[in-house]
């Protein structure tokens, strides 16, 4: 009887907390994403106004315009090169860091944050100080007797841009794995007769896989919606998905809501999936 | 303020919010008034039927804060002062029917829409006696004949902005960046706006066509001129050509007049100007536009608004805010008020004069003029 009122008054506190939190989500993630879902199924009117009739045209537009999946397999890929890239260079750092001093560690890691207090966008920005013809780098080649050489407004600068923005988002997760790896598990792989190669391929990675899983969807994510860092740095020669949906959106003409709304369901549609993966991987780690 | 004081005033603006809810979203009609001229009133404005605010709905970095601060001064007016970015963003908001503005700043096409759409209250122009000093070149347009529902308030030309230094000879056509011949010169140092309009609409002048064409053969031509350019384009830019052209990072562009104004005197506080930066027409033609002054449908504060609007076409507080923003004015009693360098630069072609307004078209939005977005697409998509 009373553990019967405990539970209930248990059940009723824990009510109380979530609904504020689960009313937030409600309003200000569930219903926007449902009025996208809503949109992406209706028809553009002639002034851009969205007309509440019915269509499927928006997804075969999509699906069957090659300007649309070429924009959907461009993002896809630099995605994927920002995150391998991301990788290599951020395994070694993780690694690095992790094998240091604890002092040295947290000072690391700070370095490595350092960035965020700082608005992304006048970051953006400077690397164009950086890259442009008259910016630092070429400047510094004119000097040393060098030709210039087209950094800015090309796809190796929108790369660039998205390497270094996504960075930190790599490192943090696989600083988190590799600080609970047990580095004696290498000694031990080395008295068995493993090389440092095998060692570091067949003990080190799987047990790290969490971290660079996370990392890799933490990077690939915001990647493939990204629409800044092309615009500044690659120039805005070509679009990319998050490029596309933001001129459907506000500079087309007449503005296409509709389409963008199903450029962006699809676009949901393959990180669900992503996501999807990544927690099957990781409960198969956990087993 | 106390508690109960607070509360108290609540109290007494409740049946006020309550009003507010319940109002329609058709404004009720002006209050009937007499002439300003048999008011008898000093200035013509009966200070009694003024609002206390008025909800000013911008572009940003379009008025000098200054004059906003004089209304203020001058008739008790608080302006409430909101900024969008683009013409599309403020339709959006206009159409809710509630949006809580008095004046918008619609460019040219989009007046029309708004027009169509029954969002503007017409204009009383004999309340708008500062209208005498507009040029009429700039009354009386395609999208508001008779202009009664907008009055000018700024408008900017779209054309090529050079650097002299690096064409001694100067700046004809708009050969200069779509020949082939003449662009490996200036790979990477140019740009094209980032505009699904203007850019294939630049390709469409240069082949000697309309910037409204809507002809499959010529949007082909225009289409395969833009994909050849590309290449040698640095970039597709409509945000920082001002900066980029006073530095030097371009050499030429496609601009508008603004910008290569910006580019040529310098901002303050962010870049200083390059005295070699020029401004064209090219021969071929270019496009002019226009953002005007409008009274929305919804405002109940027509007679603020109006009293506002001739604030905004005084020839001082036009030549105020001409200098500040940079485009350029269509009030003709302004000019000599504003500062001699901006004068100079208009004489030397970074406005236009009789000749040269015939060589410029307005780009209309219509249905079929939806068929840019998809060649806008293709050209990004190679």
């Amino acid at each position: 009887m009373l553990e019967q009122t405990h539970a209930r008054r248990d059940r009723r506190n824990l009510i109380a907390l979530l609904t504020p939190g689960m009313l937030w989500l409600l309003l200000f993630f569930a219903l926007p994403l449902v009025i996208i879902l809503l949109y992406s199924f209706m028809t553009n009117g002639p002034r851009g106004a969205v007309i509440w009739q019915p269509t499927l045209e928006n997804y075969r537009t999509l699906f069957t315009q090659t300007i649309y999946v070429n924009a959907y397999m461009r993002s896809i890929r630099i995605s994927l090169e920002t995150t391998l890239i991301c990788l290599l260079l951020g395994y070694p750092l993780a690694l690095f860091i992790v094998r240091q001093p604890a002092h040295w560690r947290t000072f690391l890691l700070f370095l490595v944050l350092i960035p965020f207090w700082t608005n992304f966008l006048v970051r953006i920005y400077a690397w164009q100080i950086i890259l442009a013809n008259n910016g630092i780098i070429n400047t510094g080649l004119g000097a040393l007797g060098f030709a210039p050489m087209p950094l800015l407004n090309t796809e190796g600068a929108t790369l660039l841009g998205l390497v270094y923005g996504e960075l930190p988002f790599m490192v943090l997760p696989l600083y988190a794995a590799l600080a609970r790896f047990d580095f004696t598990l290498l000694e031990a792989a080395a008295d068995l007769g493993a090389n440092r190669w095998q060692a570091f391929w067949r003990i080190m990675v799987p047990q790290t896989m969490p971290g660079i899983v996370a990392g890799s969807v933490l990077v690939f994510i915001p990647t493939l919606g990204q629409f800044v860092v092309a615009e500044l740095l690659g120039g805005a020669k070509v679009d990319y998905l998050g490029n596309l949906i933001q001129r459907l959106f506000l500079r087309s003409n007449p503005v296409n809501w509709p389409l963008g709304s199903a450029l962006a369901v699809a676009m949901m549609i393959i990180l669900l999936a992503l996501i999807f993966w990544y927690f099957r991987v990781t409960r198969e780690e956990q087993r | 303020m106390t508690p109960f004081r607070s509360l108290f005033c609540l109290l007494l603006l409740l049946p006020l919010l309550v009003a507010c809810g319940s109002e329609p979203t058709t404004a009720p009609p002006p209050p009937a008034l007499e002439a300003t001229d048999s008011t008898g009133l000093e200035d013509g404005v009966d200070r009694a039927q003024l609002a206390s605010e008025l909800y000013f709905y911008n572009w940003g970095d379009f008025i000098d804060m200054d004059t906003l601060a004089q209304f203020e001064a001058e008739y008790g007016v608080r302006v409430i002062y909101d900024l969008y970015d683009s013409n599309e963003d403020m339709i959006a908001q206009v159409r809710t029917g509630n949006s809580g503005y008095d004046i918008v700043v619609p460019s040219d096409y989009a007046v029309q829409m708004l027009i169509e759409e029954g969002l503007l209250q017409p204009l009383e122009l004999e309340r708008l006696d500062n209208l005498r000093h507009i040029d009429p070149d700039y009354l009386n347009t395609y999208f508001d004949p008779g202009n009664r529902y907008s009055v000018p308030y700024m408008f900017g030309l779209t054309g090529i902005v050079y650097n002299r230094e690096f064409f001694p000879e100067g700046v004809e056509s708009w050969a200069a960046l779509f020949d082939p011949a003449q662009l490996e010169a200036i790979r990477g140092r140019f740009s094209m706006l980032d505009d699904e309009r203007e850019t294939p609409g630049a390709a469409l002048k240069y082949l000697g066509y309309s910037y409204n064409t809507t002809e499959p053969e010529a949007l082909q031509q225009a289409q395969e001129l833009l994909i050849t350019q590309k290449p040698f384009l640095a970039a597709y830019n409509s945000a920082d050509v001002n900066r980029k052209m006073a530095s030097g990072e371009y050499v030429i562009a496609h601009s508008w007049s603004g910008s290569a104004m910006q580019a040529r005197l310098g901002l303050e506080g962010e870049f200083s100007g390059n005295p070699a930066i020029n401004f064209v027409i090219p021969q071929e033609g270019g496009a002019i536009w226009m953002d005007n002054l409008a009274i929305l449908s919804e405002s109940a504060n027509a007679y603020t608004a109006h009293v506002f609007i001739n604030f905004l076409l005084r020839p001082e507080i036009a030549a105020q805010n001409a200098d500040y923003v940079g485009y350029i004015t269509p009030n003709e009693a302004a000019i000599p008020l504003m500062s001699e360098e901006v004068q100079a630069l208009y004489a030397a072609g970074f406005a236009p004069d009789d000749a040269l307004l015939t060589r410029l078209e307005w780009i209309e939005r219509t249905e079929a003029t939806a068929v840019f977005s998809d060649l806008w697409t293709v050209v990004k998509g190679e």
